[in-house]
């Protein structure tokens, strides 16, 4: 805790990525408060509930596109999915990539040996055609399943990451000492390990969350996201097919790029900002 | 006698690795792509149907025959050994489903050059790029313009290279119209070394390439960045600035040559995962490099197809990270020092 409020203290990338994110998190809270009176009790990706096309008008304010939704539910909705599939993905490949690293790295030996290797060989798979595969024939495309596709091939990154810092920190003084004083495993791990980690299992997390997030775009852009919602991917899709770029559909084409670059930019900063604080050397301090 | 030659145990524990990863990558890909739920056979027959209009009646063997063509035939045990067998001993990665009946390797052929194309340009221009503007941003990281450089790098750097190539694509593309959108050149131009077709491939080139290098030259700039702020402290440095040198000659032989060896590690693992690196930006501009070929093969299941390309892009990968580690005892005697003392 203290490690985030020195860094929201120090850094200003942080705070700025803090509060973009909290500003479009908040949204995403509150958009059925807005969508729910315009389109009623049925699921924001529901095609035909309105008209196709309709020009913007008090009941939609920003008209209505080719499959006959809102244009504003659409991206309040979109925000909704990207951001849930991305932290939810995040959250699982962070989970696992922690739980990996960490036994590899405070174990060391033979297993040690086998988990880096089998990390290793997995981050040489190109992940995305995987991705592709899975998404095709998974029967229900919901937003879970998506998010548990898109996390199976994120976690290696955060696994490395932590097996480094474990291993770094298993030589310091203070576990030495803990040690000697005949301490058990179990109370080192909780008392002197993960505490010290905390900041790298955060830095993991916001890498997770925007590698998921670029991996759904990835696959929501050629048309195959979660059946059950739309994310702003599945909107750049959409807009491409309704020959956007011909026809000049801006806010279409342009919105939704821009919104997910907005939320990349958020975390990137976030990440940088934690970053900085703990290597003062990535900012401008110089020296050995 | 290994124990006394730590130096050889190093080169064989690394090329025993090299060999085990490439073998543990392509044999879990193998049997994911086997064991999906799909039949590759049955839709592709379907549409022989279709094609010639029910002529003739698909039976069992046109379905057992194009088995056998595609080595989908036998327990995945047995397709699993006779493909390794036809990779290794033969070359032949078989057939492919969506250019039947031409060899995978030979669709790879006519593809790759113009993922090489695309990919070694856009990595050589923001490398060289990249080193240079890292160099004086972390030289002059007191300037402002320097803070306003890496902050730009920053917000740049996690951006995936096909959303900026979507807003490229809209203006430079579609908005201005500039740059051609589709393709890698002109369909009126002959293929080869003719000067109107050579100016619509580099034509063609400029918007993937620039969607990629604003991307990656990001991160050259701050990884360079960080390399030669970590250099500003060193001793040899104010000697030569005592010496009276001038700072571009310090610049450029004491702090551009001190962050080449890092840099140019990661250029060869980035050369080696160029082959897969920017599939999307390929199937958006619909250049026929293999990023867009893979892409195809995976809607239609064509696991020859699919199995060639990765198996290429895994080996690629393994093998310049091979090369780096083979040499970088050779070239760093720091590291070597420090292999042999252990």
């Amino acid at each position: 805790m203290r490690f985030l409020t020195n860094t929201w203290k120090s850094s200003g990338k942080f705070r700025f990525g803090v509060i973009v994110l909290a500003i479009l998190i908040f949204i995403a809270f509150i958009a059925p408060l807005i969508y729910r009176p315009i389109i009623g009790d049925v699921s924001p990706a529901r095609p035909g509930v309105f008209p196709r096309w309709l020009p913007a008008s008090a009941k939609n304010p920003l008209g209505t596109d080719g499959h006959g939704r809102d244009i504003l539910t659409d991206f309040l909705a979109g925000l909704q999915t990207t951001l849930f599939i991305g932290f939810l993905a995040g959250f699982l490949a962070t989970s696992v990539g922690v739980i990996v690293g960490f036994i590899s790295g405070y174990k060391g030996g033979k297993l040690d040996t086998a988990l880096i290797t089998f990390t290793n060989i997995l981050l040489v798979i190109p992940a995305y055609p995987i991705l592709v595969g899975l998404t095709l024939v998974v029967p229900s495309k919901s937003m879970l399943t998506v998010a548990l596709i898109v996390a199976l091939f994120s976690w290696p990154f955060a696994a490395r990451t932590i097996r480094a810092q474990v291993m770094s920190m298993k030589e310091q003084p203070y576990v030495e000492l803990a040690k000697v004083t005949g301490q058990g495993d179990l109370k080192i791990i909780f008392t002197e390990i993960l505490p010290n980690l905390l900041p790298y299992v955060l830095i993991s997390f916001a890498f997770a969350t925007v590698g998921a997030m670029v991996a759904e775009v990835g696959i929501a852009l050629i048309g195959l996201g979660a059946s059950d919602a739309i994310s702003l991917g599945m909107m750049i899709n959409y807009a491409s097919g309704w020959g956007a770029f011909t026809r000049g559909l801006y806010l279409l084409l342009l919105l939704p790029p821009a919104i997910l670059v907005l939320i990349f930019l958020a975390l990137t900063m976030i990440n940088r900002g934690m970053e900085e604080y703990l290597n003062p050397r990535l900012q401008n301090v110089t020296g050995q | 006698m290994l124990k006394q030659h730590p130096l050889l145990r190093y080169y064989l524990g690394k090329i025993a690795a090299y060999m085990l990863t490439i073998w543990g990558a392509f044999t879990i890909t193998f049997f994911l792509f086997r064991l999906l739920p799909v039949n590759p056979i049955e839709s592709w027959v379907k549409a022989l149907e279709r094609q010639y209009a029910k002529t003739i009646a698909a039976g069992p063997e046109m379905v057992n025959f194009y088995k056998e063509q595609f080595g989908l035939n036998g327990t995945l045990l047995e397709q699993y050994v006779r493909y390794l067998y036809n990779v290794i001993i033969k070359q032949d990665l078989g057939p492919s489903f969506i250019n039947f009946p031409t060899p995978v390797q030979d669709l790879i052929m006519q593809r790759l050059g113009w993922t090489l194309l695309l990919m070694g340009t856009s990595i050589a221009i923001s490398w060289v790029l990249g080193l240079l503007l890292g160099l004086v941003a972390g030289w002059f990281r007191e300037k402002r313009w320097s803070g306003v450089l890496t902050n730009v790098s920053i917000a740049l750097s996690q951006i995936p290279a096909y959303l900026i190539a979507l807003f490229l694509v809209l203006f430079f593309g579609y908005q201005l119209a500039l740059f051609p959108t589709r393709g890698a050149y002109d369909a009126q131009f002959t293929v080869g070394l003719n000067l109107p077709f050579i100016m619509s491939m580099l034509w063609h080139s400029v918007l993937p390439i620039s969607a990629i290098v604003l991307v990656t030259l990001a991160a050259w700039i701050l990884s360079t960045r960080s390399l030669i702020i970590t250099l500003l402290g060193e001793d040899y440095l104010h000697y030569a600035e005592a010496k009276g040198l001038r700072t571009q000659n310090i610049m450029r032989r004491y702090g551009l040559r001190n962050a080449m060896l890092p840099q140019a590690t990661a250029l060869a693992l980035t050369l080696g995962a160029a082959l897969s690196g920017q599939l999307l930006v390929e199937v958006l501009f619909v250049y026929p490099g293999l990023g867009e070929l893979l892409s195809r093969a995976i809607q239609y299941f064509d696991f020859n197809a699919i199995m060639g390309i990765i198996l290429l892009s895994i080996f690629s990968v393994m093998t310049a990270s091979l090369i780096i580690d083979l040499l970088i005892p050779i070239i760093d005697p720091r590291i070597r020092t420090a292999i042999q003392s252990s």
